[in-house]
């Protein structure tokens, strides 16, 4: 049995009088490729909100790397969203920044890299 | 900015010269062009103006950003909103205003000199000998003094107000109007505030 990577478990979204998520489970294992298929309105974007701590559900539980993200406190939190990453609908590139600095922004804010060596990794990951 | 201070100075003076000079007071429109510029026409019209251009721009900005989901992408990567982009342009705005400030108090003035030289024939070595008399570095700071609250009140309105757009095109421009409408009023809220204030500490 391969460890699970997301656990999620009774989740209730509500958006005033609209139930959009009634009563949700779903456990994903690593290594698994999961899709989630509804029409639109339907809340996928918002179960996958739930899972990265934009949006919070009603009731239910969530386990992501075996963290209960809905009580995690800041210090987890932080630990926790180094771990993963997300590709939005919409790319949500930082548009104020070039494509270099984009892919540089990481290093930038979370190691002590010196500038031209960020520079470097970065055109690494271009030229590939 | 520079246009707009100068027209306020040309107004004030042609205001002023037709009464002042029904009394043959003509050497007072340089009291009233010198302190009213400085002390609350000037810290006003710039911080209008700013609320206008840079008020607006701080909430189309933001919410841009939240439509393409920068934000929420910000947010995943633990960076803080608020650090990375409230706190720069409340500080950027807080060193700008005042500086703007002070470049509409020189043009306003001079638009006045412009008009006291031509309504009244008073020159312009009259007009600054006797400013060096009645204006005293205190209105000067009042006004200057005002930028940093007013450039607070602005920046932190239209960062709130981005963050309120939601996931559609049309609440940018909702939200952008909205935001400048509060600003303007906030700054002539808060120098109706100061009046008051400085009325009580007589100064």
């Amino acid at each position: 049995m391969s460890k699970i990577v997301v656990d999620m478990k009774d989740i209730v979204t509500r958006f005033g009088e609209n139930l959009v998520h009634d009563h949700v489970s779903l456990t994903i294992t690593e290594g698994e490729i999961y899709g989630l298929l509804g029409g639109s309105g339907s809340g996928k974007s918002t179960l996958l909100k739930e899972m990265i701590m934009l949006h919070r559900p009603y009731s239910g539980s969530i386990q992501v790397l075996g963290k209960d993200v809905l009580n995690i406190n800041m210090k987890e939190a932080e630990e926790l969203k180094k771990k993963w990453g997300v590709l939005f609908q919409s790319g949500a590139l930082f548009s104020s920044l070039t494509v270099a600095e984009n892919i540089g922004v990481t290093l930038k804010e979370y190691t002590d890299l010196p500038g031209d060596l960020i520079d470097t990794i970065v055109s690494v990951k271009i030229k590939w | 900015m520079a246009l707009t201070s100068f027209l306020i100075g040309v107004v004030v003076a042609y205001q002023g010269a037709v009464q002042l000079e029904k009394f043959g007071a003509n050497i007072f429109i340089v009291d009233m062009i010198g302190i009213s510029v400085t002390r609350e026409l000037a810290p006003l019209i710039t911080a209008i103006v700013v609320a206008g251009r840079s008020g607006s721009s701080y909430t189309a900005q933001i919410g841009v950003m939240k439509i393409t989901e920068e934000i929420d992408a910000m947010q995943t990567m633990s960076f803080d909103p608020f650090r990375f982009l409230v706190l720069p342009r409340m500080i950027a705005l807080m060193i700008a205003l005042p500086l703007m400030i002070f470049f509409a108090d020189i043009v306003g003035i001079l638009g006045g000199m412009f008009i006291s030289e031509i309504q009244l024939n008073l020159s312009f070595a009259e007009f600054i000998g006797r400013l060096q008399n009645v204006l005293d570095t205190k209105h000067l700071w009042i006004g200057i003094i005002k930028g940093p609250f007013f450039a607070l009140l602005i920046a932190a309105v239209g960062c709130f107000r981005g963050f309120q757009v939601s996931y559609n095109t049309e609440s940018i421009g909702r939200y952008t109007t909205i935001s400048v409408v509060n600003a303007i009023f906030l700054v002539i809220a808060c120098d109706a505030l100061f009046s008051i204030l400085f009325m009580e500490l007589g100064i």
